[in-house]
């Protein structure tokens, strides 16, 4: 792909160079026309008239050969000015093509007439200035191949320094994009690190940047990894151990157990939230951009999500067409629309279940999603914030449904990865309707 | 005559504990701290079953898996980190035969264990049945292929059998769950299509050249025989 700066660049340089030379062409030929015709001048006429002498006694007393022999002896600055043309307008060096120059530029030429010794005619040309090639000759035509060759070593420089200027910016800018898209183990490299100028610079720069992120990265990773794996190591000691008390003997303690094992799930799910929700904000965690259609993860979700569906309830209903074409991370996806889905799920009036609906955007292209709630919906107050980690509406409630205020956190930061957007609002009819809009792939 | 399970784990307290809590639902529990222990052990004789977890010293659990399935059938169930799709997916075609997350509920652990051993203990599994060019011998769990013996693992053969047992019709999913791993699936679970993707590379094309089973999408899954692609 060429560039629109290369274009710039191209198209500056060569309209400037080949302004340039129309205007220095337009002034030569402007001054050529106010130059005043050349005299002949006295060196001239006598040089060429003892020259004239000569050949004509030349041929008058031993024939063209003798002539020939002459004009191949002379030197070649004289030689260029001088032609003899036989009768048949044959010149006697062969040297024809001038007259077709003659004819059509009308030189300024002397002419005189010579004959042998026989009384053949023959033509001295005598030319006060070389004739021009096609490339010097004056007049339109001239100027025209002048131009010409001008505007092609132009383009051709033009061409080579926009090149210079503009691939280096291409090769930059997509470095940079590659990085801002999450792929840290982007690098620019040589050559053009190699270089020794600004660009060379810039590049070992970004480079330099890009290794500092990476580390960052995987140091943040591996934190992650470890503090995951401490914070739950107890955690599964702890749940073991307490089924062995309840095999036991624990009949007067049962109430108790039952307590510690409900306070050690939270913690559990509380733990994997606060590590999903760091994962998903500091961009630590995978993500895999692929082509697929989500209309068949939608359909997928609904399956699982809808196994646990109550009896009589409609569940999750899908209302979504095929070929909803999107670039996505597939697995990043479905973990924050199954928590937005389980979060409406919770809230809705069973018998009327949710509503999952996807369709393409018209305004700004990719795609919108909906799920759509029949629950008691949200005081406007608390529409923006209910993104926000540990938000709780109503302390109670979500207690009781076992939240934590962090899924819809977490399904807004896996949203913002894919520069999307997520939205709550209050349906007409009552309930709560999250939008999701997510562009159609990476621009 | 108790199970015996072999427990190979990193944890030594967790191992502790689960020993203690295994014993108390009537295992025989032998123990292994790192990969390559785990594999000496799982290649002793009167072991039923292995809890393996991935992340170990010395050797992965799914080196460890993978050594083990070149000469044994022994059960296995995984414990992958909690999100760690790679592992998990790698497990189960590396021919684990269910999985669990980590940190476990210790009696889901048992539940799984108990349906693990189920399967691959189960002798009066039916008729034996032949589609095509194969049969299919549930008393012995013998599986031949144009009359060689093909090596499953206890999941793939339930699996094979549940297909099997309605050839071109399709078999929901939550069918082949409750056939093969003896529950219902789970969040973000893709166990059966693991194992039937392994299915699909054992087995090869039927004698038609055509794929044996094929994805009923959204649904599940359906063997397909040679009467129903030319239909």
């Amino acid at each position: 792909m060429t560039s629109r700066l290369f274009w710039k660049l191209f198209l500056a340089l060569w309209l400037s160079i080949v302004g340039f030379a129309v205007i220095s062409a337009v002034t030569n030929a402007y001054l050529a026309q106010q130059s005043v015709p050349e005299e002949p001048g006295e060196r001239f006429n006598r040089d060429f008239g003892v020259l004239t002498e000569k050949l004509g006694a030349a041929l008058h007393t031993q024939g063209p050969e003798a002539a020939r022999k002459i004009l191949r002896n002379l030197p070649r600055q004289v030689r260029e000015h001088v032609y003899l043309l036989d009768d048949q307008g044959q010149e006697l060096l062969g040297r024809d093509f001038i007259l077709k120059r003659l004819d059509r530029h009308r030189s300024q030429h002397h002419s005189r007439e010579l004959r042998d010794g026989s009384g053949r005619a023959y033509r001295l040309v005598l030319l006060r200035r070389p004739p021009p090639g096609p490339l010097l000759a004056p007049g339109f035509r001239g100027i025209v191949h002048r131009l010409l060759v001008a505007a092609l070593v132009a383009a051709l420089v033009s061409y080579l320094l926009a090149r210079q200027l503009s691939a280096p910016l291409e090769r930059l800018g997509e470095a940079s994009r590659r990085l801002a898209s999450g792929d840290l183990s982007t690098r620019i490299g040589a050559p053009l690190t190699r270089r020794k100028d600004e660009f060379g610079r810039l590049a070992g720069d970004i480079d330099e940047m890009a290794a500092r992120l990476e580390e960052m990265q995987t140091a943040n990773r591996r934190l992650l990894r470890d503090v995951s794996h401490e914070l739950r190591s107890p955690l599964a000691r702890l749940r073991v151990a307490l089924e062995i008390a309840r095999n036991r003997d624990s009949t007067a303690v049962r109430g108790e157990l039952n307590r510690i094992e409900l306070e050690s799930e939270r913690l559990e799910v509380l733990v994997d939230e606060v590590l999903d929700l760091l994962r998903e904000t500091s961009g630590t965690g995978p993500f895999k951009r692929e082509r697929f259609d989500l209309q068949e993860l939608l359909s997928d979700l609904q399956n699982v999500v809808n196994y646990e569906a109550p009896e009589g309830s409609p569940g999750l209903i899908l209302q979504a067409e095929q070929g909803l074409f999107i670039e996505a991370d597939r697995e990043l996806l479905w973990r924050a629309l199954e928590n937005l889905i389980r979060n409406a799920l919770l809230h809705t009036d069973a018998r009327a279940g949710v509503v999952l609906s996807a369709r393409p955007e018209p305004e700004r292209g990719g795609v919108e999603i909906r799920v759509a709630d029949r629950g008691p919906g949200l005081a406007a107050q608390h529409l923006e914030k209910i993104f926000e980690p540990f938000y709780r509406v109503q302390e109670a409630r979500d207690r009781a449904t076992g939240g934590h205020g962090l899924g819809l956190a977490i399904a807004a930061a896996a949203v913002r990865r894919h520069q999307g957007e997520i939205t709550a609002r209050n349906r007409d009819g009552g309930g709560l309707e999250l939008v999701v809009w997510l562009p159609a792939g990476t621009g | 005559m108790p199970d015996t399970i072999l427990l190979a784990d990193d944890d030594v307290e967790l191992c502790a504990l689960l020993q203690e809590y295994l014993q108390q639902e009537g295992f025989r529990v032998r123990l292994a701290h790192d990969g390559a222990c785990a594999l000496e052990a799982a290649r002793e004789p009167g072991l039923d079953a292995m809890v393996l977890d991935i992340m170990m010293p010395r050797m992965s659990g799914l080196e460890v898996l993978k050594a083990l399935r070149q000469d044994s059938d022994l059960p296995v169930l995984m414990l992958t980190a909690r999100g760690d799709d790679l592992d998990r997916i790698l497990g189960l075609e590396l021919g684990a035969d269910d999985y669990l997350p980590k940190p476990c509920n210790p009696r889901e652990l048992v539940a799984r264990l108990r349906a693990v051993l189920r399967r691959a203990g189960s002798v009066a599994g039916g008729a034996s049945m032949a589609v095509e060019d194969l049969q299919l011998d549930p008393g012995r769990r013998e599986l031949l292929k144009a009359g060689r013996a093909l090596e499953l693992t206890s999941t793939e053969f339930s699996l094979l059998q549940a297909l099997l047992q309605k050839p071109g019709e399709v078999v929901s999913k939550r069918e082949l769950y409750r056939a093969a791993l003896g529950r219902d699936p789970v969040r973000y679970d893709r166990s059966v299509d693991m194992h039937v993707s392994n299915l699909r590379r054992k087995l090869g094309p039927n004698p038609h050249g055509e794929p044996r089973i094929v994805t009923v999408r959204g649904i599940g899954y359906q063997y397909r025989t040679g009467a129903d692609a030319t239909a």
